[in-house]
């Protein structure tokens, strides 16, 4: 009679693994929103455009420019990338666009493009570092 | 001489403030129609070919805000600047840590001299001196003037030759002057003569061309500095300016109408705006340089 092999099953104590993965957009949003809002309560900050995959949201001043802005900002963020790919410059952080009147700070974050217009003398980097 | 006089004195600008910044990677100009003006060697053709088509529509958008003036990428490895030189874009590639700050004031202060001593270096230069050119008014089809040596000084072929304009207008080393340029021996009563006709003299100017279109532009109305016309008026003792020859290198002539720049912004600067299909039919582009001289309507015209 053939003999039973008996195998013991050692189960091992398993790694804990955070593989999940975070469910951030609703609560990410919000704090971008948020953080919007708060920026657009600065002195000189004329609007911003948020652009996503499916929506986008504007808040501009004068709702009568936000056709331009809108196109500018696209355009600027299409131009960004044709110029990064053809110089190599490797994924985009930053852009920061200076017209004569208005400024234009461009970021991504995740899936969203940000556009924040303001005037000219506005710190464009207090804007970048409180929205990134 | 092929290469535009303007093109080199900007690439020699670039070729500088390379030198002088370790950060800069590669650096190129356009104009505001996209045209490449000048750039370094190295880059790739193809690549300042996409972003300026690329950039050219983005700048065209920047009306939005009042136009470009400058535009700052910042990438994963490197960053791209570029910075509204007058009429032009200088675009640049910088290191990632480059000093923003340094550059910025190189460029700000290098490129708008070099473009403005070009300016007055151009339109001084090519106000032919009155004793080489003592011509009588002619205007372009009409057969030479009876003062066969005098009337050589004046053409094309010689006027045209930059290097050597440059040359005597910059005082450089060079002593030897051609001997089509050399002022003829006149007698004192041929000296008289000519200080009689002086006010007839035929002046002339190179000026840079600057294209431009528009529903009511009138193909055969060119556009110049008030100051030269009034110059010219002065010199040739006429109420105004209604006509003017245009010369390029290459030789080719077209007789225009004459107005005024209307844009504020483009006066003093030595343009002539030529409209788009008169820059075709003359084969000249933005930025290059041509010969304009008033004609002045002979009596019974």
């Amino acid at each position: 009679m053939p003999r039973r092999k008996t195998v013991q099953v050692v189960a091992e104590e398993e790694e804990q693994v955070d593989w999940t993965p975070k469910i951030e957009q609703p609560t990410g949003f919000a704090n971008l929103r948020s953080s919007l809002d708060k920026v657009k309560a600065r002195d000189g900050i004329i609007g911003y455009i948020v652009r996503g995959p499916t929506s986008a949201s504007v808040d501009i001043k004068d709702p009568a420019k936000i056709i331009d802005y809108a196109g500018l900002s696209a355009e600027a963020m299409e131009s960004s990338e044709t110029l990064s790919e053809a110089f190599e410059l490797g994924a985009i952080s930053s852009i920061v666009f200076e017209g004569k009147n208005v400024k234009m700070l461009l970021l991504k974050k995740g899936e969203q493009e940000l556009t924040v217009f303001m005037d000219r003398s506005v710190d464009h980097n207090a804007i970048f570092r409180e929205l990134s | 001489m092929n290469e535009d006089i303007y093109n080199v004195a900007m690439r020699n600008a670039l070729s500088g403030i390379k030198n002088s910044l370790p950060d800069l990677n590669w650096a190129f100009i356009l104009a505001n129609d996209g045209t490449v003006i000048t750039g370094d060697e190295g880059l790739v053709d193809p690549n300042i070919s996409k972003a300026a088509s690329s950039f050219q529509s983005l700048a065209e958008r920047a009306g939005t805000i009042g136009g470009l003036d400058s535009m700052l990428i910042n990438g994963e490895k490197n960053k791209v600047y570029v910075s509204c030189v007058n009429d032009m874009y200088l675009v640049a590639g910088l290191a990632k840590n480059a000093d923003l700050v340094y550059f910025r004031t190189i460029t700000s202060a290098v490129l708008p001299t070099v473009l403005k001593v070009l300016d007055s270096v151009t339109s001084s230069l090519t106000s032919t001196p009155a004793p080489i050119e003592p011509t009588s008014i002619i205007p372009f089809s009409q057969p030479e003037d009876p003062e066969p040596v005098l009337e050589k000084h004046a053409s094309s072929e010689l006027t045209f030759d930059e290097e050597q304009a440059v040359g005597e207008e910059m005082e450089s080393t060079e002593t030897e002057e051609p001997e089509e340029l050399r002022v003829p021996e006149l007698s004192a009563p041929e000296r008289m003569d000519l200080s009689k006709q002086r006010p007839e003299e035929l002046p002339s100017q190179q000026l840079i061309v600057d294209r431009f279109s528009g529903f009511l532009v009138k193909s055969d109305t060119v556009q110049l500095d008030a100051d030269i016309l009034k110059r010219w008026s002065d010199e040739l003792n006429v109420e105004d300016i209604s006509e003017v020859d245009v010369e390029t290198f290459s030789g080719k002539a077209v007789r225009c109408k004459v107005k005024v720049i209307n844009d504020a912004k483009l006066e003093g600067r030595g343009l002539i705006r030529i409209p788009e299909k008169a820059c075709q039919s003359l084969d000249v582009r933005r930025g290059e340089l041509v010969r304009v001289k008033p004609v002045v309507q002979q009596e019974g015209d």
